[in-house]
C-alpha cells in the first residue's frame, strides 16, 4: 500500500523509511500424539484408546547372497591325433563332443536352477587353416522348452597367428537341470560342443600341429528359483544397531507406562530349517546415556523356524513369534527408557537336522529370513517433564547489516485438549547449540479438565506471550538459531492416564511487530 | 524584490509586437502560432503536483528519504478525508512549426512534436494511509477500509506530426506512441479486518493490478506501441461587450488514444474474500522448513499476476475554454479540464489576463478541481523582439512558497520564430 502511495512521488534513491506496527497471525497448527512418534504407527480401539505400533525390522537375510553361483569358466581344446594331414570338406563336423560341467557351489547341492540373469560368454580360438563355425548347446537348459545353442564363426588361423571370435549370450529365463546326463547327480550341468568347416571353403587340410580351443564362461548367475540340499551353514548377525524411533521427537523426561508387548517375529521364506540363537536384544537411549538389555527366555535357547512351503512358482512363508509382555519380560522398562536405538546378536543354523527334505530345499529370487521386533503400547501413561525440541534457522527478512523487523511480541494461544500441562522455552543458540539468550516466555499451557474417569472433559485455553527485544532481534541476524522446547506432563502423576484418539492441542502463534519499511537490505 | 524590479524592467524595455501580428497571443499562447511563411522552434517543460490531502511538508520529507518521524506521518493523517488524491506530472517537448503552406493552402502549417510524458495519479482512502504508514496493529479489531483507491502511472513517448490553421490557430496531431511503462492498481472494493491480538486478518478485496514489463523500464524501454490524437479548435465568437476585440471558444484533447502493452506485460484481477489465519504446519517442530515470503503471501492470497498483453488508454485530457476581452486590455478566461487518470476530478479555472503591451501579457489564474482544490496561480507570457517567444506558469504560488500547501508546480516554454 505504501508503494501505492508513493510510486509517483517517491525518488530513485534513498527511499524513505518509517516503522509500522505490524500484527498478524504468523503459524497454526494442530498438535496430536502422532507427532510423537516418527516411525510409529497409531490405533485406537472402539473406545478410541489410543495404541502406538512400531515396527523396527532387525535383518532380513536373502540367500542369493550367502549361496552365490561364482562366475565359472571351462575349456575345451581340440587337436588331430595322429599327423595328418587329413582333408575335411566344407560343411564337415570334425570335432563333436558330448560333456558335463560341474559347478563348485560350495554347501550347495543343487538339482534345479532357474536363472533369473546372467550371460554365457564363448570364446574360440582357431589355428584351424580354415574357416570354420562353433556350436554350443546345453540340452538340459531350456527355455520355454527349447534348449540352449548357439552358433559363432571363427576365421582360419595357423599355430603362429590363430584366429579368435567371441560371443556373450543371456540365460535369463533359462530352466537348468543339474542332474547331469544321468539325472542321478548335482550341481552338474550336460554340455555339447561341436566344430564343422565353413560352407563354401573347399577342402581343409589338418594336421596334428592345427587346434581349436573353446572357453565357455559363465559370468553373473543370479538364480531366480534353486533347489536341492542347501547343507548346514552356519550365520552370525550382527551384533548391529538398529534406530528405534518410536518417540523419536521425545529429548528428554520419563514415562511412566502402564503395559506394553511387544512380538520377535521370524518369517521364513527359504525352504530350508533355520535355528536361531538370540544373543543380544538391548535397547538404549542415546541422550541420556542409558541402556537396558531384554530379559526373556528367549534369550539363549534355541528358536526353530520351520521351512517355507514350495508352491512350485511361489512360496508360503512360516512364521516364529516370541511374545514379551509384563508378565515373562522387562520391555516395559526398556520403553520407559524412550529409547532410540536397539541392538542385537543372533546365530543361524541352516537345516540343523540334516537333509531331511531329502534334496527338496529351495529358495526362490524373493525368499529371505526376517526378523522383526513389533511393539505395542497403549497410550496409558504418566509422563513426567516430556521434551519435545526444535531448533531452526530463522528465516528473517533483510540482513544483519539492515533489516526492517525491530522488536515483536510473539503470542502464542493453545486450547489443549490434553490431560498435559505444558510450558515452553525459547533460546537463540549458536551453530553449536550453546544458549547466547533467552526469550522469556510468560505463561504455561494449561491442561484439559478431567473427568472423573479421568478422561478429558473440557479444553483448556491458554496465552503465552514471548516480547523479543531489538537487541534479540539483532541476535537473530547473526546467524544464530532458535531453539524451542515444549516440556509436558500429565495434569495427575498419579495415576495412569488414557491418550485418547480425540486429543489434540491447537495452537497459533501471532505476532506483533515493529517494523521499519524499506529497512531491509 | 528585486524579481520583481527585474520583472518590470524588461517589460517597459521590451519592444512592442509587429503591428501586422495584433492577435498573437490569441486564442491561446500554450502553443504560440506564429504568421504563415514563418518558422518556429518550441522548447517545453511542465512539473506538477498536487494533492487535496497531503501537504508539501510530507511529500519533501518523503521525497528527502530517510526516517519519517511519527509526528509528520500523523500530522497528514489528521489532514486527510475519507477521499483523498493526488498526483503529478512531468514532460517536456519540442515542437516545430515549419513549411510555407500545406496541400497548397497558405493558412496551413505542418508541425512536427517530439515530447515525453510521465504522469501518475491516485485515490486513496484515509484507513490504506494508515495501514501504509502505521501499520495494521492501530486497526486492531477494526475494519480498514481500502476502498475506492487507485493507482495509474504511465510514461510514454511520442512522435507526432500535424498542421495548424492560422485563420483561427486551431490544430491537430497524430503522433505515435512508445510505451516505456505502467502500471496500475485499482482497488475497487476492499477491506481489512485485524482481529484482537492479530489472530485472523480478514480480507475483502476486488482489484485489478497490471503493469508493463518490470525487466525493461528504462528510457530505452519499449513495452508499447500505440497511437494518439491531439488537436484544438478554435471558434470566434462575437460577444456583444467585446466591441469586436476577439473572442474566442476553444475545444482541446490532448493525448487521445490507446497503447499496446506486450505480452510480458503482467495482469491480474481479483475479487476474492480471505481468511488468513496463519500459515498451517502439519506439525508445529517443522516450522523452521518454512519459508514465508512475499511469494508466500501471493500464492497463499493467489494474487500472483499472470503474463497478458493489454490495451490501455493514454490519459487523455479535454479542456473547454471560453476567452473573452471585455476590455482592450484585460481578457478573460473561463476552462474546464479534465484528465483520464485517477485522483483528477473536473478542473475549473478562471483567468484574467493583462496586456500592458503587444509583446507581453501576463495573468492571474484560479482553478478549483483537479488532484487538488483551490489554487491561485500567476502567468507571464512575452514575445520580446522578432524571434523570441517565452512563457512562464507558476499554478500554485501558495504551495511554491509554503510548506503547508497542497502541492507545487511550474511550467515553462521558450520558442524561437524565424
Amino acid at each position: 500500500m505504501a508503494v501505492l502511495l508513493l510510486t509517483g512521488c517517491r525518488r530513485e534513491t534513498e527511499p524513505p523509511q518509517w516503522d509500522v506496527d505490524l500484527l498478524g497471525p504468523l503459524i497454526s497448527s494442530t498438535f496430536t500424539v502422532q507427532d510423537l512418534s516418527d516411525g510409529g504407527e497409531f490405533t485406537s480401539d472402539a473406545d478410541g484408546n489410543l495404541s502406538v505400533r512400531y515396527t523396527s525390522e532387525l535383518f532380513a537375510l536373502r540367500l542369493d547372497t550367502v549361496y552365490d553361483v561364482p562366475d565359472t569358466s571351462f575349456i575345451y581344446r581340440y587337436g588331430l591325433p595322429f599327423p595328418g594331414p587329413f582333408n575335411v570338406p566344407q560343411n564337415t563336423v570334425f570335432y563333436d563332443q558330448t560333456d558335463v560341467t560341474r559347478f563348485d557351489l560350495n554347501d550347495l547341492q543343487l538339482n534345479t536352477l532357474w536363472v533369473r540373469s546372467g550371460t554365457l560368454g564363448v570364446t574360440l580360438t582357431s589355428a584351424v587353416p580354415g574357416d570354420c563355425i562353433g556350436r554350443f548347446g546345453l540340452p538340459a537348459a531350456l527355455l520355454n522348452g527349447t534348449p540352449f545353442q548357439v552358433e559363432l564363426p571363427v576365421a582360419a588361423g595357423t599355430p603362429s597367428d590363430p584366429s579368435q571370435a567371441f560371443g556373450q549370450y543371456p540365460l535369463n529365463g533359462h530352466r537348468i537341470d543339474l542332474r547331469g546326463p544321468g539325472f542321478n547327480e548335482v550341481n552338474t550341468l550336460s554340455t555339447a560342443i561341436q566344430v564343422r568347416t565353413a560352407q563354401g571353403i573347399g577342402t581343409t587340410v589338418l594336421t596334428d600341429q592345427d587346434s581349436l580351443i573353446a572357453e565357455i564362461a559363465y559370468a553373473g548367475i543370479v538364480a531366480d528359483y534353486a533347489r536341492g540340499y542347501f547343507g548346514q551353514p552356519a550365520f552370525s548377525v550382527g551384533p548391529s544397531i538398529e534406530p528405534l524411533n518410536i518417540f523419536s521427537e521425545l529429548q528428554a523426561g520419563s514415562f511412566d507406562l502402564e503395559s506394553s508387548t511387544a512380538r520377535l517375529v521370524i518369517t521364513n521364506g527359504i525352504g530350508a530349517d533355520v535355528q536361531a540363537f538370540i544373543q543380544q536384544l538391548e535397547v538404549s537411549n542415546t541422550g541420556s546415556g542409558q541402556s537396558l538389555s531384554l530379559q526373556h527366555a528367549l534369550l539363549g535357547g534355541p528358536v526353530n523356524v520351520s521351512r517355507a512351503v514350495d508352491l512350485n512358482g511361489g512360496f508360503q512363508t512360516t512364521t516364529y513369534t516370541a511374545v514379551m509382555d509384563d508378565g515373562n519380560s522387562n520391555f516395559t522398562e526398556l520403553l520407559e527408557l524412550i529409547p532410540d536405538q536397539v541392538s542385537y546378536a543372533a546365530d543361524l543354523q541352516v537345516n540343523p537336522l540334516g537333509d531331511i527334505s531329502n534334496g527338496n530345499d529351495f529358495f526362490y529370487y524373493d525368499s529371505e529370513l526376517r526378523a522383526e521386533l513389533i511393539v505395542d503400547v497403549p497410550l496409558r501413561l504418566i509422563a513426567t517433564g516430556i521434551t519435545l525440541e526444535s531448533t531452526f534457522d530463522p528465516d528473517l527478512p533483510g540482513t544483519s547489516e539492515g533489516h526492517g523487523l525491530q522488536e515483536g511480541e510473539l503470542k502464542l494461544f493453545a486450547d489443549n485438549g490434553f490431560p498435559f500441562e505444558g510450558t515452553i522455552q525459547l533460546e537463540i543458540v549458536d551453530t553449536d547449540e550453546n544458549v547466547l539468550d533467552v526469550l522469556p516466555v510468560t505463561g504455561t499451557v494449561a491442561p484439559a479438565l478431567l473427568g472423573p474417569d479421568l478422561l478429558v472433559q473440557q479444553r483448556v485455553a491458554s496465552e503465552l506471550h514471548a516480547h523479543v527485544s531489538p537487541t534479540q532481534t539483532d541476535l537473530l541476524y547473526q546467524g544464530t538459531r532458535v531453539r524451542v522446547r515444549i516440556i509436558f506432563s500429565t495434569s495427575d502423576q498419579s495415576q495412569h492416564l488414557t491418550l485418547l484418539d480425540s486429543y489434540a492441542l491447537d495452537l497459533q502463534i501471532t505476532l506483533g511487530a515493529n517494523y521499519i519499511v524499506n529497512g531491509d537490505e | 524584490m528585486s524579481r520583481w524590479v527585474a520583472l518590470g524592467f524588461v517589460l517597459a524595455l521590451s519592444g512592442t509586437l509587429p503591428a501586422q501580428d495584433p492577435e498573437f497571443f490569441l486564442p491561446d499562447s500554450a502553443d504560440p502560432v506564429v504568421r504563415p511563411g514563418r518558422h518556429m522552434l518550441l522548447v517545453e517543460g511542465r512539473f506538477g503536483y498536487a494533492s487535496n490531502a497531503l501537504r508539501n511538508e510530507f511529500v519533501d520529507a518523503v521525497r528527502a528519504g530517510g526516517f519519517l518521524s511519527r509526528e509528520t506521518r500523523q500530522e497528514a493523517l489528521d489532514g486527510l478525508a475519507d477521499n483523498n488524491r493526488f498526483g503529478q506530472e512531468l514532460g517536456g517537448g519540442l515542437v516545430f512549426l515549419g513549411c510555407d503552406s500545406l496541400f497548397g493552402k497558405p493558412w496551413l502549417q505542418g508541425q512536427v512534436a517530439l515530447s515525453h510524458t510521465d504522469i501518475v495519479g491516485g485515490r486513496f482512502t484515509r484507513d490504506l494511509y494508515g495501514l501504509a504508514f502505521f501499520g495494521n496493529a492501530p486497526y486492531e479489531d477494526r475494519t480498514a477500509e481500502l476502498a475506492p483507491s487507485a493507482l495509474e502511472q504511465q510514461r510514454y513517448q511520442q512522435v507526432g506530426w500535424g498542421v495548424v490553421d492560422h485563420r483561427s490557430w486551431s490544430w491537430a496531431r497524430l503522433s505515435f506512441v512508445k510505451g516505456q511503462s505502467f502500471q496500475l492498481v485499482d482497488v475497487r472494493e476492499g477491506d481489512l479486518y485485524t482481529a484482537p491480538d492479530g489472530r485472523v486478518l480478514d480480507t475483502r478485496l476486488d482489484g485489478t493490478f497490471s503493469r508493463s514489463d518490470t525487466a525493461q523500464r528504462g528510457w530505452d524501454a519499449f513495452n508499447g506501441l500505440g497511437a494518439a490524437l491531439s488537436g484544438r479548435w478554435n471558434h470566434r465568437l462575437d460577444l456583444p461587450w467585446s466591441d469586436g476585440r476577439s473572442d474566442w471558444l476553444s475545444v482541446e484533447v490532448r493525448d487521445l488514444g490507446v497503447v499496446y502493452w506486450n505480452d510480458r506485460s503482467l495482469y491480474l484481477d481479483k475479487d476474492t474474500v480471505y481468511a488468513y489465519e496463519g500459515l498451517y504446519v502439519d506439525n508445529i517442530f517443522d516450522v523452521g522448513d518454512l519459508v514465508v515470503d512475499e511469494e508466500y503471501f501471493r500464492d497463499t492470497l493467489a494474487l500472483n499476476y499472470g503474463p497478458k498483453a493489454q490495451w490501455r488508454m493514454l490519459p487523455a485530457q479535454a479542456m473547454v475554454r471560453l476567452y473573452t476581452r471585455p476590455w482592450q486590455r484585460i481578457g478573460l478566461a473561463l476552462s474546464v479540464r479534465q484528465v483520464v487518470i485517477p485522483g483528477f476530478v473536473p478542473e475549473v479555472g478562471l483567468q484574467a489576463w493583462m496586456h500592458p503591451s503587444n509583446a507581453w501579457r501576463w495573468g492571474l489564474a484560479v482553478r478549483y478541481g483537479g488532484f487538488t482544490t483551490w489554487q491561485a496561480g500567476l502567468q507571464l507570457e512575452g514575445a520580446p523582439g522578432r524571434h523570441l517567444y517565452l512563457h512562464a506558469e507558476l499554478p500554485d504560488l501558495v504551495g511554491l512558497a509554503s510548506p503547508e500547501g497542497l502541492g507545487r508546480a511550474a511550467n515553462a516554454a521558450l520558442g524561437w520564430r524565424f
